[in-house]
């Protein structure tokens, strides 16, 4: 499994400023470096068209938790208490 | 208007195609991968076919199980957690392009990986409410006859023809008319059910004809 960590790590760096101006929008990081932000999932065709199966990151600025089956819920690593790393 | 059947055509084992739809649930077949290998203009070409996909709206997200994506080599572009009330355990976000061939809809977008065949879940995929949002769900435990309503409000009923795929209001189907058998897909779950599964409707998804041209547009596209 790759590592997403310089990535993440990346991400956490530039939250408050993707917060600021790419709030819901889908953001994409490659090799620890912003490349761009995207309206919607069209983040993924760029990131397949570029670098392939990665590794990459694609996170929702301001994403919160999704609920899944079963009463399970799914918190992005951002959202997380921790910090998520 | 395109729709597909989510139901189960007969019984197995002593439990009849109500039994089943309530224990496995509205069940679609899906086409899964990253790149399509088809040519432009031809049908998204996937290397996973025909994968049982549940319908489910208790789920918020739609989810991918953890082994097949990684078994197809899915790029993982996020990750988080998973929390229930069987703990919390790390979780990864899936790219994926599913293709229902029943619905010639296909969905470029992220997945969240769970331990379905660890879990001995007869799916692989769980569509829940970001992609019904598409949708209008009919669900009749009872009869199999299914019912829905218009965009406009209209109201009809009937039951499905199954050779066309489409809603035929009050039409029934042919006498004798069968659907083609689904092809069992290897699980730990008896795989006797899939031969019955999805046919005559139970459940039906009835798209509504809000599609956008430039989703169209979008969807019909080659993969990169």
């Amino acid at each position: 499994m790759t590592s997403l960590k310089p990535d993440i790590v990346a991400f956490e760096r530039m939250k408050a400023e993707l917060e600021a101006n790419h709030l819901h929008a889908r953001v994409l990081f490659h090799d620890a470096a912003f490349v761009g932000a995207f309206p919607d999932f069209e983040a993924a065709t760029v990131a397949v068209e570029r670098f392939d199966t990665g590794p990459y990151l694609i996170r929702q600025v301001g994403a919160g938790a999704v609920q899944l089956p079963g009463g399970m819920v799914f918190r992005p690593a951002h959202a997380l208490d921790t910090g998520g790393l | 208007m395109r729709s597909t059947q989510a139901g189960f055509r007969s019984g197995v084992a002593g439990e009849g195609p109500a039994d089943l739809l309530v224990r496995l649930g509205p069940t679609v077949f899906v086409d899964i991968g990253l790149k399509s290998r088809s040519q432009p203009g031809e049908a998204p070409d996937l290397p996973e076919k025909r994968v049982k996909a549940l319908v489910d709206t208790r789920a918020g997200g739609d989810c991918i199980d953890d082994a097949l994506a990684r078994r197809l080599k899915l790029p993982v572009h996020d990750e988080g957690e998973i929390s229930g009330v069987g703990g919390r355990h790390r979780a990864f976000i899936y790219t994926a392009r599913i293709y229902i061939p029943s619905l010639d809809r296909l969905l470029f977008q992220p997945f969240t990986g769970v331990k379905l065949y660890e879990g001995e879940r007869w799916h692989r995929v769980i569509l829940g409410r970001v992609f019904l949002r598409q949708y209008r769900l009919a669900y009749d435990g009872l009869t199999g006859r299914c019912r829905s309503s218009s965009p406009a409000g209209q109201r009809w009923q009937g039951r499905l023809a199954p050779s066309a795929r489409r809603f035929a209001p009050s039409r029934s189907p042919r006498q004798g008319e069968e659907m083609p058998r689904p092809t069992p897909h290897p699980s730990p779950v008896s795989s006797a059910y899939a031969a019955s599964a999805i046919t005559l409707a139970e459940a039906v998804i009835a798209a509504i004809s809000t599609y956008s041209s430039g989703w169209w547009a979008r969807s019909r596209m080659p993969g990169p």
